[in-house]
Formats: structure tokens, sequence, C-alpha cells
């Protein structure tokens, strides 16, 4: 896979592969169509989407830390930003931030989290600005919690404009009991199958290309 | 051998079974009919140990083994296996890793490649593509394909009692007839003991039963063959003749 170091802002043109960042924070300015998988990077982002651009960003945390993510669109620009956390015991603050400014543009964001021990403060905050138009904006967002630690996951959306399609679930819950009654039904531990619910759970968001790799930085 | 001794079963407060028997011998093939919601689809999850249900008394010996306190999976790893009515999705995990899972976990070493062709193999006998098992377990499949499906976990993990619960639901007539005969042909072949939950005795032309019983009030109440099958079949359970009640314990023994 072709790999990209950040060092602090970069402009990415027509690019597929592996981003890591070298700084606490960066800025990436996409142009063109881009295919972007970051895993376990600790870096607040900043994505700028330029003019008739799309980004698909795939991003798998281990134990992160407190940090942000803000997305800008331009006009006719497209992104689907995936990303699963892996918590184990750490106690932290994330910040999504989608900001629409322009016409014809689309974001969809899909947040996984699972919580081990931990504390989790998780805001997703969508805006789309008055008089544009013709925009789509999602918010999947969903956690699995474990041992009755505390999970926080806040859906936020501004919506200033008529002309837009806007939409956002949250859900927090333990395994389901029905999903495990089934998988022990066919031989398997509690133990096995829960990692294979978690595995599950992380790996349903991204593409069969990167499963592969990704559940092996998992497991 | 399956022995279930006077077995009474709670759900929600509410009591289900009450003082039930049977005794399912290597390899016979037992029917359990009854009105909805008489608790014929209790006995499936009792015996894989559903949490829903609690055994308030009572006993199941398997094998001479006392197994009331065993849990699911150590009862699926004993051989049981339970083809639910509606089998369900779980999405992020495929098939294919659930079997291996469950292979690993019954102490089968097979290798990835070894697994990979009896995997196509049993696909091919099913008629259902391959690329099936790579997918979610049952993610976006109709009630016929996750049937099939689960008739492929079956061969592949070789189970010797299997509880068939309500499996002619969702089939249609040609697929009713392939997964019968699927499951005839691993009868023939592995001898397993077979307990059948189902409304309809169109499956027993393909499986003749050597019991069938009649569930009623929490006990069996009527014993019979697979005539007792068609007479329910043609005048319904009111109008079944209750003036012989055998119970079941009895007959079978």
């Amino acid at each position: 896979m072709n790999k990209l170091i950040v060092d602090k802002e970069l402009l990415i043109e027509n690019f597929i592969g592996q981003v890591t960042y070298n700084n606490k924070e960066s800025i990436l300015n996409i142009k063109g169509h881009c295919i972007l998988c970051d895993y376990n990077s600790a870096s607040d982002l900043v994505i700028n989407l330029e003019a008739n651009s799309s980004l698909n960003y795939y991003r798998l945390r281990n134990n992160p830390l407190n940090t942000k993510t803000i997305i800008n669109h331009n006009k006719n620009s497209q992104c689907i930003f995936k990303e699963a956390i892996l918590n184990k015991d750490n106690n932290f603050n994330y910040n999504i931030n989608v900001n629409m400014d322009a016409d014809n543009s689309s974001n969809n964001v899909y947040l996984r989290v699972v919580n081990e021990f931990g504390y989790l403060h998780i805001i997703a905050n969508g805006n789309v600005s008055k008089d544009t138009k013709n925009n789509i904006l999602l918010e999947d967002l969903r956690g699995l919690n474990f041992n009755d630690n505390k999970l926080i996951i806040e859906p936020n959306m501004q919506i200033l404009s008529n002309s837009v399609e806007a939409n956002h679930n949250v859900t927090i819950s333990n395994v389901n009991k029905d999903d495990l009654f089934y998988l022990n039904s066919k031989g398997i531990s509690d133990l096995e199958a829960i990692k294979l619910l978690k595995n599950g759970f992380i790996l349903g968001i991204f593409p069969l290309e990167i499963k592969e790799e990704i559940k092996k930085i998992i497991e | 051998m399956l022995e279930i001794k006077n077995l009474n079963v709670v759900a929600e407060n509410k009591e289900i079974l009450r003082d039930f028997n049977l005794i399912i011998n290597d390899s016979e093939i037992h029917v359990l009919m009854g009105r909805n919601g008489i608790g014929k689809s209790t006995i499936c999850k009792v015996l894989l140990k559903d949490e829903n249900y609690e055994i308030k008394n009572g006993n199941i010996l398997y094998n001479g083994e006392d197994v009331t306190l065993l849990n699911t999976y150590e009862m699926a790893n004993l051989g049981f296996y339970l083809v639910n009515q509606s089998p369900l999705a779980i999405e992020g995990v495929t098939t294919a890793e659930m079997l291996r899972a469950s292979l690993l976990a019954k102490g089968d070493k097979t290798n990835i490649l070894e697994f990979s062709k009896s995997l196509a193999s049993v696909c091919e006998k099913l008629h259902l593509p391959k690329e099936y098992v790579h997918r979610d377990i049952n993610v976006g499949m109709s009630g016929g394909e996750r049937k099939k499906l689960e008739l492929i976990h079956l061969w592949m993990l070789k189970p010797k009692f299997i509880i068939l619960d309500e499996l002619d639901s969702g089939l249609d007539v040609d697929a009713l007839k392939l997964v019968s005969e699927s499951l005839k042909e691993y009868y023939e072949m592995y001898k397993p003991s077979i307990l059948i939950i189902t409304h309809h005795p169109k499956i027993l032309s393909s499986l003749t039963p050597d019991f069938v019983h009649i569930l009623d009030e929490g006990k069996i109440v009527k014993t019979g063959d697979l005539n007792l099958a068609l007479e329910v079949e043609r005048n319904g359970y009111s109008n079944i003749n209750k003036a012989n009640l055998v119970s079941g314990q009895d007959k079978n023994e």
C-alpha cells in the first residue's frame, strides 16, 4: 500500500494509501479523489475538501487520548469518514465537527466505539450553513460498552438551511444476548463469541480490501 | 441417549413445561407437535440452555451424564445442534469465521485449505453459492437461504443430536425438498438422534419418525407414530382422540 507521511499540512491529490502523522495537529487539503487509511494515529485532524473533491477516510485507533477532527466541505465535495475506536482503559473526549458551507456536498460519518474500561465523551457536530443547497449529512454513531463504564455519544446537528437531507442516529449497548446465544449454540465460548462480535462490530464499517489489515491490528 | 425427567420450566414467571418427560435413544427420530404457543420451542431452548428459560425441577441426562447444569456452548460441544425457527443475522461476523471458531472450540485442527474445501463442497450440496459463507451471518439472506446456511453449519459441525425447530417455515416447496433430502443424507451417514418440531408432516416424508408426540399443557399427552402426525393434519389438535391418552414416557419406554 502507498504510504504518505504528513508533517503539519499537506495537499493530497488523487491518492490511495495509508497516511501517518508526525505532529499532534495536522491539516489535509484534499483535491481530486482520495482514499486514505489511518491506523492508530494520535493527531488532531483538519480535513479541507476542495471543490469537486471526494474522500474516503478509514481510521482505526487503539486506546486514544483527547482528539478532534474537523471536516470542512467546499462545493460538490463528498466525504465518507469511517472511524473505529477501541478503548481499553483511557478516559478521553473526542469531537468531530463537520462544516458544510457550500452547495451540493455530502458527508457520512460512521463511528464505532468499543469501550472496555474507561470514560469516553464523544460529540459529533454537523453544521450546515444558511443559504446552502442540496447537501446531505449523515451521522451513524454506535457504541459497544462493557463493564458498566461510561460512554457518552452526543449527536448534534445545526441545520440553518431548508435544502438539506440530514440524519443522525446513536446506539450504545452491550453485546446482544441473542447474538451471544446463537454463537454459543454453535459451540463457541463466551470469551471467543464476544471477541468475534467485537471484531465484527469494528470491521463491519470497513471495506473488504482493508478488513484483513484491520483484523490483524485489533487482534 | 437423551433422557428428560420430570422437567418443570419457567419463563417470565410463567410455567411452560410441567413434569415433562421424554426419552430419545441414539439414532431415533422424534417429532413434537402441538398448538401455537404451547411450549414446543421451549424444549429446543431448554436443551440448548437459553438463559431466558429457568429449569425449576427435573433433570436432563445425556448418555447417562446429568447435563442439566451445563451451559449453551458445553451442550453444543457435546454434539447438540439447534436449527432455529428464524435464524438471526449478525453483522460483522462471517459464516466462515463462525464455523472456524466452532470447529476450533471442538478441538478440530483442520487446516484452512481443507476447511475451505469442505465448506465449498457442502455449499454445492445445498445449491448455495460458496460466496455466501464469506458474508456476514444471514445478513440480507431470505428465510430459505438462512435455513440452508444452518444446514451448511450442520454438515460442517457434524452434531450427534439435532433439534429442528420448524425447519419447514419460510421454505418453498423446492427448498423444503432439498433441505429434507440433505437431512436424510446426513441421517443415513451419521445416524444422529433428531427431534423435529413441526406443524406439517411434509418434512416427515423424508425423515420417517420413530415417535410422534403431542404436547399440551406443558407435557406430552399423546404419543404415536407417523399416523398420529397425519391425523393431526387431517383433523387438527382439538379433534385428536384423547380417550386413549398415552404419556410419551410410557409409550416411549
